[in-house]
């Protein structure tokens, strides 16, 4: 699940480096694959906003006249959803951590 | 090809200049270069539009030529328009042309005296209230010194502001004018460059304007304003990306906080200021910088914009924050002086933080001796300490002392003031550990955890830990990085870590000495005091003390 978020706040790290104008093409494609594997992973409101952002980038790239208000709110959302998804992740992680720790020390302890 | 006679005038007044202010010399250059690979196709004339298809893209151009549009994603001048524009001028030059002729003179409009009219014609005030005084008043005292802009005057106008730096080409008609920060919108550049052009023209003196910039600076501008004009500017470097983004958005950035203090937005101010610290880290090329960061902060500050366009006026005024803190009366307070940090804030702020233990209560304060960096661009030195609360001497010299308050004010977050009404005794050194009740000291680490959520104030994070051992980790070269690794009884593990910066030097030096003694000497048990926060999936301690002999003299 960590690589997904990562791989999540990659791609609109990579938009932000490209901006929309330039980059919109190749991220709504990027996006697209990546919602598919926040699917998969059980994220399933990234996978909706990543699929929505897509089709905004998509929608972008053939508008003559373009309204970022929206996707700019919604590259905001995304955001915003990853620095939760990622505070979560971080707690189960320390977590294990710990818990494998005290299980290896136990089990050491058994041996002896 | 029949084009129409409004676009056809249109493209026979456009020089090389006046196409260059529509976008850029490179996108012109890069048209050129297209226009020898790729020969446009006329899809269509409708009314007084040509649709043009370049390659990939399907470009529609109308005059004025600002206004065509294109299918590619660019929503600026892109290199697909200017090469239609090029290929429908050649095209109408040739038409005009006949056979064995010499070409006819233009019968089109002038625009250059267009121009001249129309950029005359702009009112002031408009201008004036959009930079506000200060801008005005460096403006007029630039242009009386003769260091002000260089203005450069043919089909289209070109100006020059150095110290920005920024060059702005207005064009007629003005909604197409450029500018090198990239914005679509009449930016404060377009603003500066126009007026500055007006004084030189005469059609305005300096006394007027010192005079109407005065009497404009009482109009606050409006909430809403003000969040439209923060998202505009997010909007503009979402569109253009960080790979293009120009050095002037640091200055954007710096003067939208500006115009947020103005508008008694202190919470979207600090946002800002957060987000032009960023943007400095970018433009400094430094190591510390990532573009995840920089979205957090885009992220914060068009969320915060949003919900403060959108609230009702008793939700905004909470929003919005407050300038300073609201300091109760708390009545008395026995406190311990734990420890004292440095810091450099993102938000433009630097200074020293002084912790203190409260004895009764059982809880951290904090005095906060910090002040603001982002006047005249530096920092400034010779900042003397005071004495507070009429006691014997600085904080700094009452390190690990006991100091009894009497009149104390505190604010929300645990902030003490430092009102004169307050008075302070100090009572005597003393060792922290017959201060701070065993409770204080985390020997067990489990209940760490919730203390280091993000989004935490810094005080709600304070902890005092006492491992059981340590493990020194090797110096990471790359990430200049000191790391240890602290364990209690059960195997967890809080890692305390320095990234190492100018002037943390002896910090370094005295934690490594630290952990040398304690690896030859296990039963040292050291205690540190510090920040908890979370990176990756570690629970890390940012140390703000340590103290080898908690129970003995300090």
């Amino acid at each position: 699940m960590n690589q997904c978020i990562s791989e999540m706040e990659a791609a609109l790290a990579d938009l932000l480096q490209t901006g929309l104008d330039t980059g919109a093409g190749s991220s709504a494609a990027e996006l697209a694959r990546l919602a598919e594997r926040c699917e998969a992973c059980g994220l399933h409101t990234g996978s909706a906003l990543l699929a929505r952002l897509s089709g905004l980038l998509e929608e972008r790239a053939h508008t003559l006249h373009k309204q970022d208000g929206p996707l700019l709110e919604l590259v905001f959302q995304t955001e915003h959803y990853i620095a939760l998804c990622r505070e979560r992740w971080q707690e189960t992680e320390i977590l294990r951590g710990w818990q494998e720790r005290q299980e290896q020390d136990t089990e050491g302890g058994d041996c002896a | 090809m029949e084009i129409p006679q409004t676009l056809r005038a249109a493209l026979l007044s456009a020089d090389e200049e006046y196409l260059i202010a529509l976008c850029n010399k490179g996108t012109v250059n890069r048209a050129k270069k297209d226009l020898a690979a790729v020969r446009p196709e006329l899809r269509q004339t409708e009314g007084e539009a040509v649709t043009v298809s370049v390659g990939d893209a399907v470009c529609t151009i109308t005059a004025p030529l600002g206004s065509s549009t294109c299918s590619c994603p660019s929503s600026a001048m892109c290199r697909h328009r200017m090469s239609a524009i090029l290929w429908l001028r050649e095209q109408a030059a040739q038409e005009n042309t006949a056979p064995g002729e010499a070409a006819p003179p233009e019968e089109t409009p002038d625009t250059a005296e267009e121009l001249i009219a129309r950029l005359s014609a702009c009112p002031p005030q408009a201008l004036i209230r959009q930079l506000g005084e200060r801008r005005v008043a460096a403006l007029v005292q630039r242009e009386s010194s003769g260091e002000g802009a260089a203005i450069r005057e043919a089909s289209t106008v070109t100006v020059e502001l150095p110290w920005i730096p920024a060059v702005v080409r207005l064009l007629f008609p003005l909604e197409h004018s450029s500018c090198s920060c990239h914005s679509q919108s009449f930016c404060v550049h377009k603003a500066e460059a126009l007026l500055t052009w007006q004084l030189r023209r005469g059609l305005v003196t300096a006394d007027s304007l010192l005079e109407a910039s005065r009497g404009d600076a009482g109009s606050a501008p409006d909430r809403r304003e003000i969040c439209a004009a923060v998202q505009t500017a997010l909007g503009d470097w979402m569109r253009a990306g960080l790979t293009r983004l120009p050095a002037s958005s640091q200055e954007t950035a710096e003067r939208l906080a500006g115009l947020c203090h103005t508008g008694s937005l202190p919470a979207l101010e600090r946002a800002m200021r957060r987000l032009h610290g960023e943007l400095q880290s970018y433009f400094a090329r430094s190591a510390a910088f990532r573009a995840e960061g920089l979205l957090r902060r885009l992220s914060e500050v068009w969320r915060l914009a949003s919900a403060l366009q959108t609230a009702p006026e008793q939700e905004a005024r909470r929003l919005a924050g407050a300038f300073r803190e609201e300091y109760q009366a708390v009545g008395s307070l026995r406190l311990y002086l734990l420890g004292l940090q440095e810091v450099e804030l993102a938000g433009g702020y630097a200074g020293t933080v002084y912790y203190f233990w409260e004895t009764q209560k059982h809880r951290y304060y904090a005095y906060r001796d910090l002040r603001p960096q982002f006047y005249e661009g530096s920092r400034q030195s010779g900042h003397t300490e005071t004495i507070l609360w009429e006691l014997p001497g600085t904080l700094r010299q009452l390190w690990n002392c006991r100091i009894d308050l009497t009149g104390a004010r505190v604010g929300g977050e645990g902030n003490l003031s430092s009102t004169a009404q307050c008075r302070g005794t100090l009572v005597q050194k003393t060792p922290p550990g017959s201060v701070l009740p065993p409770q204080a000291v985390e020997e067990e680490f489990s209940s760490l955890l919730p203390r280091s959520r993000p989004g935490l104030g810094e005080l709600e994070r304070l902890a005092i830990l006492r491992p059981q051992r340590g493990e020194q980790q090797p110096y990471d070269t790359v990430e200049q990085r000191f790391a240890l690794r602290l364990l209690d009884g059960a195997g967890r593990d809080v890692w305390l870590t320095v990234r190492f910066r100018e002037g943390r030097q002896a910090m370094l030096e005295a934690l490594e000495q630290l952990a040398g003694q304690w690896e030859q000497n296990p039963a040292l048990r050291p205690v540190f005091f510090g920040a908890l926060y979370r990176e990756g999936g570690r629970l890390c301690l940012h140390p703000i003390e340590c103290f080898t002999d908690w129970e003995g003299t300090p």
